[in-house]
């Protein structure tokens, strides 16, 4: 039975060389220019229906959904899979999420390629938001940066210390330092804290204890294990990780504003003009009162990770 | 779940099919035409697809990306985050691979057996015929080389299509995020399936090879 049909397959496929080559030759042999002109006008109007079905398809597809360009973290956290469900159901409207940094984010926002973003880079949404590239901005909730460092804690963090004094007392130990560096919301924070260290981004990166990972939160977190180095991370990532992680612990610092992680939810210009209504009904979604406790609710290992502004 | 891995498994399957089909009907026939024929330049024109063999997958898909941007000149399309460009990305990985070997195993055909066919006398569809029969396996390995480029990568898949859960994530972009995740047991079931996948296609494919030799 698969023999014959791959022989049938053959067959055509031989046929079709075959007609492709003869028409080919023919045309290029003959001279003849009323072959090229049948010829080129086929491809014409099979490359231009190709064209045409797709957009409409396309479109038609399009209407019902919006892109929501957000960052690994939030992606990685399952937040997003736990509560968007809800709005698809109410509103018959489907939510198709991108993870990406939120570098990457913000800037497929700029070239239109989303609807909406859910990020945490505030001084980077700022600069976003005065370009006229978003129409409306929210802080919807936060949870905590952690320092995470190795058990043996080389370089002797203890629980007064807030982030600035942990990163100072790690400068000077020298102690191994991995980075994001991929210019996501984690790796801008990390910058503005040693920058309230009053340290240099280019002296930093010429000491050999400062790990540049360029990687997102997760593998970040593996290099920092295999290193036994610090390294700055989400809550969310971190307890999804915590078991796997058998070298480092979460240093106990003291709570301060530095390491609030504030996530908005950005609708962009391309949102607010292409689907205004579905943009409309996804942020009152997100700001009702409703989404916001199941966002508090929300657990990972039974521990929560997210603290709303109500 | 088992719906997930079901629906990025067929994700996988039609997309990097469908690429190969497409590099295969334009590819063999290209091929065959260029490797029959003997003109000024084909060696220029042969090292030029060579190059495009190692052709990097994020690089094809940054290239699809610009394209299909809302702001780059095929935005107007919608197509991003589409099956469809990840259909356009894959092909371009797979076309010169399939253009590039079947125009080698059309060239490479003896000159004895050239200098045969051409005694015969026979028509051009006769000659064309017989010079597919004699590159066959060769044509089979251009096309298997093609679909393995498509369904193996990574890349491109993600960045032109966003791994969008239930529309484009396929068994690859899958196997990255939840390792990503830390959710090494779903990847590796993923990876297993995807090679038990590639095992099966392979297998068909060289009972094809074997059944024109007999």
């Amino acid at each position: 039975m698969i023999i014959n049909l791959l022989d049938c397959a053959q067959f055509a496929c031989t046929r079709y060389v075959y007609i492709f080559i003869s028409f080919s030759f023919h045309v290029q042999n003959s001279g003849d220019n009323s072959m090229k002109r049948i010829y080129v006008i086929l491809a014409v109007i099979a490359i231009s229906a190709l064209v045409a079905s797709g957009i409409y398809v396309w479109q038609e597809h399009a209407r019902q959904s919006i892109l929501l360009a957000t960052t690994t973290s939030v992606q990685d956290s399952g937040l997003l899979d736990a509560i968007l469900p809800d709005f698809e159901t109410r509103n018959g409207i489907s939510v198709h999420v991108v993870a990406l940094g939120t570098g990457q984010a913000l800037e497929y926002g700029k070239r239109g390629d989303a609807h909406c973003l859910l990020v945490h880079a505030p001084a980077l949404e700022n600069v976003f938001m005065q370009n006229g590239y978003g129409i409306r901005r929210i802080t919807l909730f936060w949870n905590t940066f952690v320092l995470i460092g190795p058990k043996t804690n080389p370089a002797g963090i203890n629980g007064t210390d807030n982030i600035t004094q942990a990163f100072l007392k790690i400068w000077n130990a020298g102690a191994v330092f991995v980075s994001r560096g991929d210019l996501s919301g984690t790796h801008v924070k990390e910058m503005e804290i040693w920058a309230v260290c009053g340290i240099d981004k280019e002296e930093l990166k010429e000491r050999t204890w400062y790990v540049n990972a360029s990687a997102g939160m997760g593998t970040t977190l593996q290099v920092a294990n295999e290193r036994n180095g610090y390294t700055l991370s989400d809550i969310a990532t971190y307890l999804r990780w915590r078991q796997k992680l058998t070298n480092l612990m979460q240093m106990q610092i003291a709570v301060t504003p530095e390491i609030r992680n504030d996530y908005s939810l950005i609708i962009t210009k391309t949102g607010s003009v292409e689907k205004p209504s579905e943009t409309d009904a996804f942020w009152n979604w997100m700001c009702s009162a409703l989404t916001r406790s199941m966002i508090e609710n929300y657990t990972i290992n039974s521990e929560r990770v997210y603290n709303v502004y109500w | 779940m088992l719906d997930a891995i079901l629906g990025a498994t067929l994700r996988s399957l039609a997309v990097s099919a469908i690429a190969t089909l497409l590099a295969a009907l334009l590819g063999i026939p290209l091929g065959t035409y260029l490797g029959m024929r003997k003109m000024h330049g084909r060696r220029f024109l042969k090292s030029l697809i060579y190059t495009f063999y190692g052709f990097p997958p994020v690089v094809a898909g940054l290239l699809i990306y610009l394209l299909l941007s809302s702001s780059g000149p095929f935005g107007f399309m919608h197509l991003l985050f589409t099956l469809p460009a990840m259909i356009l990305a894959e092909f371009l990985l797979a076309f010169p691979l399939v253009l590039g070997i079947t125009m080698m195993s059309v060239s490479s055909i003896r000159t004895e057996v050239r200098d045969a066919i051409r005694v015969l006398g026979v028509s051009r569809r006769q000659e064309v015929m017989l010079y597919l029969r004699e590159a066959k396996n060769g044509i089979l390995a251009g096309v298997m080389v093609g679909f393995g480029s498509a369904i193996s990568e990574v890349g491109a898949a993600m960045m032109v299509g966003g791994g969008i859960v239930g529309e484009t994530n396929v068994l690859t972009t899958d196997i990255m995020v939840h390792t990503r995740m830390g959710n090494f047991e779903y990847a590796i079931v993923l990876a297993l399936i995807l090679l038990a996948l590639c095992f099966a296609i392979y297998f068909v494919l060289a009972r094809l090879e074997d059944a024109g030799d007999e």
